[in-house]
């Protein structure tokens, strides 16, 4: 009984090619949608477990304060003093291991390499267990020795077979390879992190920081670098939640009070297989949720195709229910097999989904250098629980429908033609569309705040701006006149300046300054940029009032960390801060550090306003604009911006080149044009919008395959009528008119509907920026406006074709 | 009011080639009331049709009002039809969706007629035709004559000078086919020209003049002596 339903199930689709075609290509666009979004989000959710231990593990970062004001809502890390008592304090807990991450030069022999060491405890073995292809896991208790994977240490002396080889850190530091690992899993939070595309290659004894930076080993209370992790293993399978109870008493006993209220409030223990998600829990976006959201949502629309297609379709076979009914068949048998229809469509489109995932994830995998795969075998319940559940919502009402008529009139096909039902396939048309409009106003939205974004950073001259990176080195900082004089004699460098920050990078290092002298009441935060002379020439910010940094004035520069006096530059905001209504009544003024109450702290900073600059963001991007100073202090620099003639061609790079490997011949350049330091963030607010538009693409194509095979089909169903119109003196348009308008009031309804929820979507990624665009609601307009025009399209081709037939067709054979 | 000038009409059917109407000569005089008979596939729907423009002849003239019409676009054609040609369809062609009185506007609809107007001529023609009282009613509810006297309202509501009607008694008792036969005959003596086909040599009778098919040809053309 059951394959004789299949049987008839595979005959009518095979009947009704075109209508079988778009219903299955309809669900298998969704299946694929929403298969390829559950897949990520598992592969996301699902990472580091090749690691025995990883249910015990556990990473822990931290809860800021909303006064903190570094634009992220948590941290995926914490102070590593942390780490040591955590260890001493709970009781539960058999391991404790942090790192911190360090860019620093590697050499072997005459070879440089930049490389990013993770500095680590020697419990890090005991928590990961790497997979040793030489030496073993005590590498770590030799404070020189160091661990190295099988592609760096191919990269760097050729072969894997290195133990006992040394390597020099920095031109400073020996460290003698102790162990050779496999290269770290892709689908481990070492190598996943997606916003620094560096591999984990190196680990190194911290022992080796505290020799080369006097790293505290005990940790410290002031950093909270990315990259760095502080690592828990418990004894025994625990809850996440009573890990972060744990860890935060250790915090709430030990941290400073003030810290504690007005900086990071709490800890949060991450499960180890969850850890490179967190990045979405730092910025507040959930982005992966999303994903599976609109994968859902996605598929939900193609079941409304289903089961609106299905619907129409259905009234040209209510004789066949007729019949069989009148032959004695019951409704549940009826009912049966009107499903097993769609379930077997549903099997279809889902064998044809797969093939689609198997064409995209690949594709995926080279776009992101994710390794995500798909499992049949696990996936399998998922996948024939996903087909069945489809299958049934999707034919249930339409079976429901059709199944309902009695057989007399379902003889003389009555029950189906009218109004009936048009309320039901009025809110499926508008459901879809209500979706598809929502997610074609969120991608507007996206891309236009991204345009902003983009067009706000023009103030610099990006293209015009080469960095030279990593001048972080005191024997760097010795020549930097000398480079700086041999890149000038370069004809198409315009100018030179050196600074520990250059716009969009997005360090944001703060301090509190006030008005007049111990004044703690008044006191507000500044970032400062540490430079020379030459910054605002090289950046083109413009001058409000005074005068720029000038090499014949001494008191400009500031020689010694002991001299507690300094000539600064302000932007307009800091001006204000400071209480000038005009920039100019600030030139010639002063302001104060904080006294620092530590025993022997050096004397509060006396800054005196040389000029002010325009208000210019220069962390950019998302960022609020804030408080600037500008100072030239005895400090390192970490990069060299090197402003070039627009009309230069590329071969101006080989010559910048050139003339470091003269005057800095022992460290590699490291190069980039401001344009691309802007990318690297920018990237991934481009690659959201790329994502979203993808689904709102499948999302508006579906709905108008749907809307298309309806129109047929409701087209088809009023052919007599157009007729009689037509005989009594309508015009093509008027018909065509009349049949669009039939399927806008939905539309319009959706276009309502969606309005709002648009709005409070795309605010959620609004918020997100400091300098939002405000046009909002016009988007979600035009959104609207695009799918109601794109509608009218489908319909109106389809409608022009049928207005145009011949009215005595329509009408003689009645 | 008409004149068909060796008017042919050929459907051409993949192989096969059928020959509706075959050099066919006609005219017709404005206020006349024809009669078109003849056996089932002769062709008299066809030819109909063709009048009432709603079909372009394969071949041949047609002169409608003086102006030769054959080689007209639909657009043309379409505004010509609007203005002067009713229709009455056997199957009486209702709107199912639309009452009584809607599907009597509808005729009205495309004519660029205010609205208030348009319902003053839908109600004194459903009063014409004895269906006010259904007005509202949507025409499965209404028996056969009913529904035909709809169709004649509609037909006549345009005040177009010529009303075609194909086989407009077909579906119905004889009481009440007479019943729409006597109408149309009252709308001739007011001056409306009318082309009926029908099978029905009683009802034949009611017209001036009747014209024989036969396999695409006319056959006969009688005139009746006015009474
Ligand atoms: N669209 C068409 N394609 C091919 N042949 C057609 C078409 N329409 C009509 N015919 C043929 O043309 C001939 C005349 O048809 P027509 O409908 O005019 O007959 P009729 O005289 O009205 O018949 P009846 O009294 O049964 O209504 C018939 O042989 C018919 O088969
Ligand atoms: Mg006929």
């Amino acid at each position: 009984m059951f394959l004789n339903y299949v049987k008839i199930a595979l005959r009518n689709i095979l009947k009704n090619k075109l209508y079988a075609a778009i219903n299955i290509l309809g669900l298998a666009i969704g299946l694929t949608v929403y298969l390829f979004g559950g897949i990520v989000a598992e592969y996301e959710y699902n990472h580091d477990t090749m690691f025995p231990k990883h249910e015990r593990t556990f990473t822990i970062g931290s809860i800021l304060s909303p006064t903190a004001n570094i634009g992220v809502n948590e941290l995926n890390n914490t102070y590593t003093a942390m780490g040591p008592l955590i260890k001493a304090d709970v009781e539960s807990v058999e391991e404790v291991a942090r790192t911190v991450r360090r860019g620093y030069l590697v050499t072997n022999g005459d070879k440089h390499f930049y490389k990013d060491i993770q500095f680590a405890d020697k419990e890090l073995t005991s928590i990961f267990d790497f997979t040793y292809i030489h030496g073993d896991a005590s590498a770590l208790s030799d404070p020189r020795g160091m661990i190295i994977t099988a592609s760096a240490a191919t990269q760097i002396f050729g072969t894997t077979d290195v133990v006992g080889e040394t390597i020099l850190l920095n031109h400073e530091e020996d460290l003698r390879v102790r162990a050779v690992v496999e290269d770290l899993p892709q689908n481990s939070h070492f190598n996943s992190f997606f916003i620094i595309d560096q591999k984990v290659e190196f680990f190194v004894p911290l022992e080796a920081l505290n020799r080369m930076a006097e790293w505290d080993l005990n940790g410290n209370w002031n950093n909270l670098s990315g990259g760095n992790y502080v690592y828990v293993l418990m004894k025994d399978k625990t809850p996440v939640a009573e890990v972060t109870r744990l860890v935060d008493e250790v915090y709430k006993n030990h941290a400073d009070q003030e810290m504690q209220e007005t900086f990071i409030t709490g800890m949060k223990a991450r499960a180890l297989k969850e850890t490179n998600t967190a990045v979405w829990d730092m910025i507040g976006m959930p982005a992966i949720e999303t994903v599976q959201l609109l994968g859902v949502l996605v598929l939900v629309i193609a079941i409304v195709n289903y089961t609106n297609l299905a619907t129409a379709q259905s009234m040209g076979r209510v004789r066949e229910v007729g019949m069989r009914k009148t032959l004695g068949a019951s409704r549940k048998q009826l009912l049966l097999q009107f499903l097993i229809e769609s379930v077997t469509i549903a099997t279809v489109a889902m064998v044809v989904a797969i093939v689609c995932l198997e064409l995209l994830v690949p594709l995926f995998n080279d776009a992101t250098g994710k390794v995500v795969s798909f499992n049949y075998l696990q996936t399998l319940p998922w996948l024939v629980t996903t087909t069945l559940v489809v299958g049934f919502f999707a034919g249930l009402y339409p079976s429901y429908l059709i199944t309902k008529v009695s057989p007399i009139d379902a003889l003389k096909e009555m029950t189906l033609k009218g109004g009936r039902g048009s309320w039901f396939r009025s809110l499926m048309i508008g459901t879809q569309f209500m979706l598809s409009i929502f997610m074609l106003a969120v991608v507007l939205i996206v891309f236009f705040q991204n345009k902003k974004v983009e067009e706000s950073s023009n103030i610099y001259p990006k293209e015009e701006v080469l960095v030279l990176k990593r001048l972080n080195v005191e024997s760097i900082r010795e020549r930097e006149e000398t480079l700086r004089q041999e890149l000038l004699n370069i004809p198409e460098v315009e100018s030179v300046s050196f600074a520990t920050q250059v716009p969009f990078e997005q360090s944001n290092s703060t301090f509190s300054v006030t008005p007049t002298k111990g004044d703690e009441a008044a006191k507000f935060q500044v970032n400062q940029l540490d430079t020379d002379h030459d910054f605002m020439k090289t950046f083109d910010v413009p001058f409000v009032a005074g005068r720029d940094f000038d090499r014949a004035i001494s008191a400009d520069v500031r020689t010694s960390t002991d001299v507690r006096r300094s000539n600064v530059i302000i932007n307009e905001m800091a001006a204000r801060n400071l209480g000038y209504a005009r920039a100019a009544d600030a030139v010639g003024q002063t302001f104060w550090g904080l006294q620092s109450e530590e025993e022997d702290a050096p004397a509060a900073m006396q800054f005196d306003i040389i000029g002010v600059v325009e208000d210019q963001n220069i962390l950019g991007l998302h960022n609020d604009m804030k408080a600037w100073i500008f100072a030239i202090d005895p400090v390192r620099h970490f990069y060299a911006a090197v402003r070039i003639n627009r009309t230069a061609d590329a071969s101006v790079i080989l010559k910048v080149e050139d003339v470091w490997k003269q005057v800095i011949p022992e460290y590699p350049i490291e190069h980039d044009f401001l344009v691309g330091m802007f990318n690297d963030v920018y990237q991934i607010y481009k690659a959201m919008n790329s994502v979203l538009a993808g689904f709102a693409f499948m999302a508006l194509l579906l709905a108008l395959i749907g809307l298309f095979g309806l129109a047929a089909f409701m087209a088809r169903g009023r052919t007599k009528e157009l007729g009689i119109r037509k005989v009594l003196g309508a015009s093509i348009p008027q018909l065509v008119k009349l049949l669009i308008w039939q399927f806008s009031k939905p539309v319009m309804w959706a276009i309502l509907v969606a309005l709002p929820l648009a709005y409070f979507a795309s605010d959620m990624y609004l918020n997100f920026f400091a300098d939002r665009i405000n046009t909002q609601i016009v988007l979600i307009l035009v959104a609207g406006a695009v799918a109601v025009s794109m509608s009218w399209g489908v319909i109106g081709l389809h409608a022009i074709k049928v207005a145009r037939g011949n009215p005595i067709t329509a009408l003689r054979y009645e | 009011m008409l004149k068909l000038h060796n008017l042919s009409k050929v459907y051409r059917s993949d192989e096969v080639e059928t020959v509706a109407l075959n050099s066919i000569n006609i005219e017709i005089e404005q206020g006349e009331f024809v009669a078109i008979m003849g056996p089932s596939g002769c062709g008299k729907s066809t030819l109909l049709n063709i009048v009432g423009m709603l079909d372009s002849p394969s071949s041949g003239e047609y002169i409608f009002m003086d102006e030769d019409v054959a080689g007209y676009s639909e657009a043309q054609l379409s505004e010509i039809r609007k203005h002067n040609i009713g229709f009455i369809f056997q199957s009486f062609n209702l709107i199912d969706e639309l009452t009584v009185e809607e599907n009597i506007e509808l005729a009205l609809l495309y004519h660029n007629i205010p609205a208030s107007e348009r319902k003053a001529r839908v109600a004194k023609v459903m009063d014409k035709v004895g269906i006010a009282h259904r007005a509202s009613h949507m025409p499965s509810q209404l028996s056969g004559g009913q529904q035909q006297r709809v169709a004649v309202a509609r037909a006549v509501v345009g005040d177009q000078a010529m009303i075609l009607a194909d086989e407009p008694t077909g579906n119905l008792d004889s009481a009440h086919g007479q019943e729409v036969m006597e109408m149309l005959q009252s709308l001739n003596e007011e001056g409306t020209t009318i082309v009926m086909v029908t099978h029905s040599p009683a009802h034949a009778d009611y017209a001036r003049r009747t014209i024989n098919l036969f396999d695409g040809h006319v056959v006969t053309e009688n005139l009746r002596a006015a009474e």
